[in-house]
């Protein structure tokens, strides 16, 4: 077998086996390849648009996308310096988002969410967080984002965050261009509670 | 002659030679020096370079078997290319000493 | 006979061969070609040492050799040609471990079958015989089981290649049981292997004979519903 004949083999052979380490190891030529693959592994997807791209501090980024008025989160990171995978370690995937104004905490001290309604032009939350076992007093943190034209709204609440704490959103105002709240969810700071825009009747339990 | 084995041919007699049969190096230049009589006798390293590029341009191939002395050895085999090229190097051969022999014969010819 | 020594000299011709893979064949072929000419010059009676010095004599100059072969050995096609070598190499070790682990995944999947159900007598079953491709993967919905302790069974099995472009994961089914007046229950536990081809059991419990429908969910809005009334098997009947 002369050289001529093994460089032709080479030639076929090499990209056949690229493709197969690539597809067998989850490997993919750009970040974005890695966002489509996952959501097509999980069933659901393709988004209809990329909504923005958050690097991490120690590698790699969290690409979010909307699909139905639905968000789809997935983290991915570098391989061999060239290529990308999925960012050990878990990813979101979808999330679903059936409220006018739905808001997540993830981790990282990240809020993010959809808001369905063209008016709500601004998300206000109270995020409220403790350590377990001290519920009764927690920590407050307020925060406001701005959404943009696709309905996404994005914040970094805290970097300083524990594990073992807990966090949640307790309440949410969507507002318009001029400032007026016109929906609530949670518990209002008067203490009335709401439910996806909807004052709930005074029933104490 | 003391002259490296390095000129046009060279390559000429090794097609040659592997025309006739599948030799190794050492065997080669043995081969040589038995036909002409020790007259061409020369730096026995410079063979391979030669043979080598021969290789590399296709007019012979290489393969490792078992010489008679016992040892493993590479031996040499012309191609049909190599063949192929023997053929038209024997023709230039030919008109070259033809003419050779005319200069030295005497005889005019006018250039065209 | 004791082998001569001749590495200065050969080294110092390598030392022209930019092209390093092929220095060793040349070593060796120059080599042995000394060694032929030493052993017919001992036979011939020549003491050793004046032996091994004639060789290489009748050798040559070991720069101009190794320039010459320098040009016989760096064509640009054997640069090439190492690099596609490598290259490959490189690939193949690569793909060593995903391949064996598909090829265990595929054996372990052969090898595997659906649990059966001993602690309760079967009702009736339904050869549901669904198949669906849901984006990468087909779905196939293979039987279901209902039993006396008013539990239902679904078996399942799912098929994604390995080498599409999805992320792979082995995603178990959901499972939505209703009855005439609307949904009776969601979900249930059970089982699933295998991200290429796996099988899996669902197991709902306090489910009544009467359920009409059952709708599996895969993924995110892929549904898939299936007539409980329709097509049962009774045990008794067989």
């Amino acid at each position: 077998m002369n050289r001529k004949k093994e460089l032709i083999i080479f030639v076929i052979l090499i990209p056949l086996l690229l493709l197969s380490f690539m597809r067998l190891g989850g490997y993919y030529f750009s970040a974005e390849d890695v966002f489509y693959a996952c959501e097509k592994g999980l069933h659901y997807g393709p988004s209809e648009k990329i909504l923005a791209e958050y690097e991490f501090e120690d590698s790699g980024k969290l690409i979010v996308g909307k699909w139905k008025e639905n968000l789809s989160a997935i983290s991915v990171d570098r391989a061999f310096g060239v290529l990308w995978k999925l960012k050990s370690g878990g990813i979101t995937g979808f999330i679903s988002c059936e409220k006018v104004v739905t808001a997540n905490i993830f981790r990282g001290g990240k809020v993010m969410g959809l808001a369905s309604q063209k008016e709500i032009r601004e998300v206000y939350c109270r995020i409220e967080y403790g350590d377990y076992g001290n519920d009764e007093n927690p920590s407050i943190q307020e925060m406001t984002m701005t959404v943009d034209q696709d309905g996404f709204f994005y914040g970094i609440w805290s970097t300083q965050i524990q594990d073992d704490t807990f966090q949640y959103i307790a309440y949410i105002e969507g507002r318009n261009a001029y400032g007026e709240v016109i929906y609530r969810d949670g518990m209002s700071p008067e203490g009335k509670p709401y439910l996806d825009g909807v004052l709930i009747e005074n029933t104490e339990n | 002659m003391d002259k490296g084995l390095i000129g046009g041919s060279t390559v000429l007699m090794l097609l040659s030679l592997l025309q006739e049969k599948e030799y190794y190096g050492y065997e080669i230049i043995k081969e040589i020096e038995q036909r002409s009589n020790c007259i061409f006798q020369f730096k026995e390293g410079t063979l391979y370079p030669v043979l080598h590029r021969m290789e590399s341009q296709g007019l012979v191939k290489s393969y490792k078997a078992t010489a008679e002395t016992g040892k493993e050895r590479k031996y040499y085999q012309i191609t049909v290319k190599g063949k192929t090229q023997l053929a038209k190097e024997k023709e230039q051969w030919n008109a070259f000493t033809i003419s050779v022999k005319k200069v030295l014969g005497g005889a005019g010819y006018a250039c065209p | 006979m004791r082998v001569p020594d001749w590495e200065e000299y050969l080294k110092q011709i390598l030392s022209h061969v930019k092209f390093k893979y092929d220095h060793n064949h040349i070593y060796f072929e120059l080599k042995n070609h000394m060694e032929d000419r030493y052993d017919e010059f001992v036979s011939e009676g020549m003491e050793e040492e004046q032996a091994r010095e004639t060789v290489l004599a009748c050798m040559g100059d070991a720069d101009e050799i190794g320039e010459e072969l320098n040009k016989a050995h760096s064509p640009f096609l054997g640069w090439i040609w190492r690099v596609l070598k490598d290259a490959l190499i490189l690939l193949v070790i690569l793909n060593f471990l995903p391949a064996l682990s598909l090829i265990t995944s595929g054996f372990i999947s052969v090898f595997e079958s659906y649990d059966e159900k001993s602690d309760s007598l079967l009702v009736y079953s339904i050869d549901v015989g669904y198949r669906e491709k849901i984006y990468d993967t087909t779905v196939i919905i293979d039987k279901i089981l209902y039993y006396e302790d008013h539990t239902l069974e679904v078996r399942y099995a799912t098929w994604t290649n390995p080498f599409s472009d999805s992320i792979k994961w082995s995603s178990s089914i959901g499972v939505t049981i209703y009855d005439e007046q609307g949904k009776i229950q969601a979900n249930g536990n059970g089982w699933k292997s295998g991200s290429y081809y796996g099988r899996g059991q669902k197991y709902c419990e306090n489910i009544p004979l009467d359920a009409t429908k059952a709708v599996i969910s895969y993924g995110i809005e892929n549904e898939i519903p299936i007539d409980l009334k329709e097509g049962r098997v009774m045990a008794n009947e067989s």
